[in-house]
């Protein structure tokens, strides 16, 4: 970017690489995911399972699992990666509920409205102006 | 380049200097007038003046500026310089330049400037405040802007060698004057998200404004709701401090020392390093009790560098971070850059020993943000590696024969002046400085 005006030409372009790995526990598990009202995935998860997609830089990141199950299935968030950045399973105290293990049938959440000013606050690079 | 030359500091950050004069960034070492002052100029109306639009504009297109200089210098040492501190403020890392820049949340403040020719509506929020010059010390790397004792000196000095010492003008400290000190504190009135002061002078905790301040900011509520800090010389401890620290929010508190040998005697004439010792634990306790952060600020010298070790274990021993102010570039005579080999090897070697006494790691990623109680151990060794790397890697400047016969006339000056001399303090240095005319 040599400039302001090509870095608003570029900023539509950019994109965060989103990836997620799971698994499942206890057995096949039925699990719906969404990356901002979009479904990634749907069905049983029965072997570890790498999803990827891409979202706008400046979008917020909101990711849903709904998980249907029975004892003792479950669904395993093994990561969650944004540009290689890790997010789950080091801030797991974001998502709600706060776990990446989702032995429950019902909701489970997590929502970052921009990512890189997220990442700059809960890696502790200080204060914004 | 906008990811080599953009910086955001000009959004949120200004500086008053000792004289009242104001100045675009702490950074700016090149010491020009920008011919407005707070006698004359609001602080908001300096935010949208001129120079501060037009610094905007040319940053908005990628252009280095003379105002930059000194951080331009120390990216290009891989040292972390001002620029990415204060891009950090704007959550933009220099490492994911375009993507952080594209997403920071300034990103519709610097459009808006794009579009408006620098203008900004965003307030400053994080000031420097040069209180004005009155000092106890007359550091020879320092300017006469900032030290009243060497104001004095340099009348003096500009008749023993007056092709290196000008005739400084007399300095007069804005904030000795109640009313500009008043004005001023009406102008931070007006800034509801005022986050950081940052306080010099002279030396700040000498001066009585710098008290004065503290009380009507306490007085009048802001105190509780910023940041401040400041950076003394570690000549003066006062228990007033520890009064007026507890009324801020968080307060940061910089020590200016390089060595903990006689040779900072020597720099910073006509201090004691005994008594900056014993002050520096007592800030130090300060910090134990109050919680307030307590950091080094090191500029070395080709002087106090020889010793800079010293420095590095005091940082180690005593759990203290150290903030590079800059890589000193004026007076040009006392750079480091101009160390012979023989004494750059065995400065390198008194540094690569620390290293391997304490078991130093370089962290793989360079750490910003330096103002964190978890990171005190990995923010100290990458000082040290950054120090090492930059005695590794800098180039011996073209005019170093001459700046080197420049250096001695430079300390023979202020030696008729002091009655010492620095073979007294560095005799490892006698070979290169008569070699240089000494």
């Amino acid at each position: 970017m040599k400039n302001f005006s090509e870095a608003a030409v570029i900023k539509s372009d950019l994109m965060l690489d989103v990836n997620l790995v799971i698994s499942p526990r206890g057995g096949d598990t039925y699990c719906q995911i969404e990356l901002n009202q979009k479904v990634l995935f749907v069905g049983l998860v029965s072997e570890k399972t790498n999803l990827n997609a891409k979202i706008p830089l400046c979008d917020p990141l909101y990711l849903k699992f709904f998980v249907k199950r029975t004892h003792p299935q479950a669904i395993h968030i093994d990561l969650l990666t944004v540009d290689g950045r890790e997010v789950l399973p080091l801030y797991l105290n974001q998502a709600s509920p706060p776990t990446s293990y989702l032995d429950f049938t019902g909701h489970w959440e997590l929502s970052i409205p921009n990512f890189y000013t997220w990442y700059h606050e809960i890696t502790g690079q200080g204060w914004i102006a | 380049m906008l990811r080599d030359h953009f910086c955001s500091s000009p959004w949120f950050h200004l500086r008053i200097n000792p004289n009242g004069g104001y100045a675009p960034c702490r950074w700016d070492f090149s010491l020009r007038n920008s011919g407005k002052n707070i006698r004359d100029t609001g602080l908001l109306e300096y935010f949208n003046s001129e120079e501060m639009c037009g610094l905007r504009n040319s940053l908005l297109h990628g252009e280095a500026t003379l105002t930059c200089q000194s951080c331009h210098y120390e990216d290009g040492q891989n040292k972390v310089s001002g620029r990415q501190r204060q891009l950090l403020k704007s959550a933009i890392d220099v490492r994911n330049f375009d993507k952080t820049f594209c997403s920071s949340p300034h990103y519709e403040i610097f459009k808006h400037s794009y579009e408006h020719q620098g203008k900004t509506s965003k307030l400053p929020v994080d000031l420097q405040i040069d209180l004005g010059n009155t000092c106890n010390s007359a550091c020879i790397m320092c300017h006469p802007m900032f030290s009243s004792r060497l104001q004095d000196e340099y009348i003096k000095l500009s008749a023993i060698e007056p092709n290196l010492f000008f005739v400084p003008a007399r300095s007069h400290n804005w904030a000795d004057d109640p009313v500009l000190l008043e004005k001023f504190i009406n102008d931070l009135e007006k800034i509801p998200d005022l986050k950081y002061l940052h306080f010099l002078g002279g030396e700040t905790l000498y001066l009585k404004s710098f008290y004065n301040i503290c009380e009507k900011l306490i007085e009048r509520g802001i105190a509780k709701n910023i940041s401040i800090g400041t950076t003394t010389n570690g000549t003066v401890y006062t228990p007033k401090l520890e009064k007026i620290l507890t009324e801020f929010k968080h307060v940061h508190l910089g020590l200016s020392v390089e060595s903990m040998h006689d040779i900072n005697d020597y720099v910073r004439w006509p201090s004691k390093i005994s008594d900056v010792r014993s002050n520096m634990q007592k800030f130090l306790s300060l910090r134990d009790k109050y919680n307030i952060q307590v950091s080094l600020r090191i500029t070395p010298t080709i002087f106090t560098v020889y010793h800079l070790d010293t420095i590095f274990k005091y940082m180690i021993e005593n759990n203290v971070i150290a903030e590079s102010c800059n890589i000193l570039q004026d007076p040009r005579s006392l750079r480091v850059e101009l160390l012979p080999d023989d004494l750059r090897q065995t400065v390198l070697e008194k540094i690569n020993k620390v290293i391997n006494q304490y078991n130093l790691i370089d962290p793989c990623q360079s750490i910003v943000n330096r103002r964190r109680d978890d990171l005190i151990g990995p923010v100290i060794s990458q000082v040290v590696f950054e120090y090492r790397n930059f005695l590794e890697s800098y180039q011996t400047p073209a005019t170093a024969t001459a700046d080197r016969e420049e250096l001695v006339k430079f300390i023979r000056a202020f030696e008729k002046l002091h009655g010492n001399s620095i073979l007294d303090y560095l005799p490892e240095y006698e070979k290169f400085l008569r070699s240089c005319g000494y």
